[in-house]
């Protein structure tokens, strides 16, 4: 049973967007604010940014070459039709892991099977029809699938002089994305729209040319063109791809491409921010300093004039969460963020503050001989953070679980996601009952994505979407400063959803300064 | 053990030596474990791999000299390969690690020790350690041929289970008593301080006085 209620088709619509934008809540949020923007989400990247800083900020040769390699977004249409089942419940993401754990298998019937069952499949091969990944199985098995791809993009590419962008093939969808030297091709069975395919592609690739760098990859294809890219896919990097398609299906941020914050008041934050900025400031090669905490941002400073794409910060997030390896040393890795400079390499020296490892400090220079400089940083940060019981306040706040939805008691609420849109940071509630499980907040977040999908299509121009599925509601609102999404249980009324809305953009307009970093701290 | 850190090396009337260690060899030999036993004590079955590289650093006594360890224990991957010059630029000794199950990565370990000889400093102390030694019963790489290989290339040679510590400590500590004590110039850029951040620096000609600002590579009499 679906049943939408999209702005002015319908009657009730238009009273629900009344209603809402009624609210004295929402006028209180709608201004932007006159900070400078922490992130910048809509910063193109700039290739050969990273080499231009070395340069200007030392007399050192610069050994990288940037080429100027970005591809320009393609729009796709928006077919999905709207009379399928939005809530499909996800029957096979269960056996997903298991089905992973399968890989050394041989047996090629098995493969067979598993490439129809309904889990979310996505592979890379290379532009010559390699195969470079697969989410599922061996990719070894697929060679023969992986040429089949291959050929359809590249036939795509010749004969219609276009790109294969969309498939649907029955209940099947198979989304392309062609990244020279890469094809990325992902096949799904739910209702995400084709903008999310492609979004989740996007982030596989970042991480690709963000631990390859694409300068590296693509001066090897050049030199021989048949080499099998898997030879510089170790474990490591292959959990890295793994890990990031896993965040992407549960994790908001990703979609809206915005920063998590840790709750923390605004002074303590602040005190930490300052006490960063301070220790370097003065460095013209160091543009980042950040502190991360499970996956959360503390606190980041920044060279002025250089800003953070929120894609980026879940590349280094990934990195950091996707391996032990980091903890108990001082780590000292080469790391490109594609949003920043595709053809440029950072210097990440990546440490934790505390014995528990925790609390994560990621300091990012463009020059590769200044290991001692940020080594020397970290421990003048570690011990002043240490000194102001600072380090401990963090790990109070990450102790201190905050549900959010308890502070805003409304029954029928179970979930939302606010983004502020000037700050490009957001913050979601817990989730709670019936989310708990793994399969209920995939299926959750493919509903939430396909409402997404809805709201931000091009073509529709919609503010406000409200979805009453099987078994929730759905409220997505794109207004000037901020987009919500909010879960109710599927009987919540009218008014029950404009009170509770209300609610919420109260809420967070009250506890804005702890939920957000609102101030930029400068070198 | 003591960690040494600079205020107590001004302060200390004992000599203390920094010197600069890195870890090379081919991905999944045990570089990060044998790293993690010396200087921590332990040993995890399922090591994570490397991602570029970790820095550690330990102290040990030698003849009642400090020696202060700083360990680059770099990643296997191929991937890495072009970045492992950034490493073992300045470094004062090597540990080129094989593992003695796999033979394949006993002859990677003769690429590394002669791209030691011919890019990395000129009087830099290399050891070849076979790792995995409690794994006989796999074994590939015979003792007596990794040890001639060692003799004729004039490398400390042992073979080490970082999994039951033999020989762990001792192949650090040979190292650290084969590294010359009173060396000069030649090691300036190789210690924590930040002298080797691309500029170049004039080193005191004696090897009893440390140099303002570096503490890097040489024994500073203080």
């Amino acid at each position: 049973m679906v049943d939408f209620i999209i702005s002015r088709k319908l009657t009730n619509s238009d009273e629900l967007i009344s209603r809402l934008e009624s609210l004295p809540s929402y006028g209180n949020l709608i201004q932007n604010t006159d900070e400078p923007a922490l992130f910048d989400d809509e910063q193109e990247p700039q290739s050969g940014l990273i080499d231009f800083i070395r340069r200007n900020s030392t007399a050192e040769p610069s050994t990288i070459d940037s080429p100027n390699i970005i591809g320009t977004e393609d729009s796709i249409e928006d077919d999905i039709t709207t009379n399928e089942t939005a809530s499909t419940p996800i029957t096979a993401t269960n056996s997903a892991d298991e089905l992973r754990n399968q890989e050394n298998d041989d047996n090629y019937e098995l493969h067979l099977n598993l490439l129809k069952s309904r889990v979310k499949h996505l592979f890379i091969l290379s532009e010559n029809g390699k195969p470079v990944f697969t989410r599922y199985g061996d990719e070894d098995q697929l060679v023969t699938l992986m040429g089949v791809m291959q050929t359809l993009v590249s036939f795509a590419e010749i004969a219609q002089s276009s790109r294969l962008n969309y498939l649907k093939a029955g209940p099947c969808r198979i989304a392309f994305l062609h990244r020279e030297p890469f094809v990325f091709v992902l096949v799904t069975h739910t209702n995400e729209h084709s903008m999310c395919l492609l979004q989740q592609l996007t982030y596989v690739y970042h991480q690709i040319i963000s631990t390859l760098t694409l300068s590296r990859i693509k001066q090897k294809f050049n030199a021989q063109p048949n080499f099998d890219i898997r030879r510089w896919l170790s474990n490591a990097e292959r959990k890295l791809l793994h890990n990031i398609i896993d965040m992407y299906e549960h994790d908001l941020g990703m979609l809206m491409t915005s920063a998590r914050c840790l709750i923390l008041p605004a002074n303590i934050r602040g005190q930490i921010g300052q006490t960063v900025a301070q220790t370097i400031r003065g460095q013209q090669d160091m543009l980042f300093a950040i502190i991360l905490a499970h996956g959360q941002l503390v606190s980041i400073a920044r060279l002025r004039n250089y800003h953070l794409h929120p894609s980026d910060l879940y590349l280094l997030i990934n990195l950091v969460n996707s391996t032990d390896a980091f903890k108990g040393v001082e780590s000292w890795v080469p790391v490109c963020l594609p949003r920043f400079d595709p053809g440029g390499c950072f210097h990440a020296h990546i440490s934790y503050l505390d014995d528990s490892c925790d609390v994560c400090l990621v300091l990012l220079t463009v020059n590769p001989e200044h290991f001692q400089i940020l080594s020397d940083y970290k421990q003048v940060i570690h011990e002043k953070l240490r000194k102001q019981n600072l380090t401990i306040q963090i790990k109070l706040a990450l102790d201190k679980t905050r549900l959010l939805t308890d502070e805003i008691a409304c029954s029928d609420l179970r979930y939302f996601a606010y983004k502020s849109r000037g700050l490009s940071q957001y913050i979601s509630s817990k989730l709670l009952q019936p989310y708990v499980t793994n399969e209920q907040h995939v299926r959750l977040f493919e509903l939430i994505r396909y409402v997404y999908g809805r709201l931000h299509n091009r073509n529709h121009n919609l503010k406000i979407v409200y979805l009453k599925a099987e078994y929730e509601s759905l409220l997505a609102w794109l207004a000037p400063g901020f987009e919500l999404h909010v879960v109710f249980s599927p009987y919540a009324t009218l008014e029950t959803v404009t009170q509770c809305t209300d609610r919420i953009l109260s809420y967070i307009k009250r506890e804005e300064s702890q939920l957000f970093i609102i101030r930029c701290e400068y070198f | 053990m003591t960690s040494n850190n600079r205020q107590s090396a001004t302060g200390q009337a004992a000599r203390t030596c920094q010197f600069k260690m890195v870890l090379l060899g081919e991905s999944a030999v045990g570089k990060s474990s044998l790293v993690l036993r010396f200087v921590k004590g332990q040993f995890h079955e399922y090591q994570e791999s490397t991602i570029g590289a970790a820095f550690l650093t330990q102290t040990v006594s030698v003849d009642d000299i400090t020696v202060k360890l700083e360990l680059w224990d770099t990643a296997g991957q191929e991937r890495y390969h072009s970045l492992a010059p950034m490493y073992y630029r300045g470094a004062q000794a090597a540990i080129v690690v094989y593992d003695i199950t796999n033979a394949d990565t006993f002859s990677r370990a003769k690429v590394w020790v002669k791209e030691l000889q011919r890019q990395a400093a000129p009087n830099i102390v290399i050891a070849l350690a076979g790792n995995k030694a409690d794994l006989t019963a796999k074994r590939q790489v015979e003792v007596a041929d990794a040890q001639s290989y060692a003799e004729e290339n004039g490398l400390i040679f042992m073979e080490t289970s970082a999994k039951t510590s033999m020989n762990v400590n001792d192949i650090f500590m040979a190292i650290a008593k084969k590294l010359p004590k009173t060396q000069d110039t030649s090691n300036a850029n190789g210690g924590r301080g930040r002298s080797n951040d691309g500029q170049s620096i004039t080193v005191s000609r004696s090897s009893t006085q440390r140099v303002p600002g570096n503490e890097g590579g040489c024994c500073g009499g203080k």
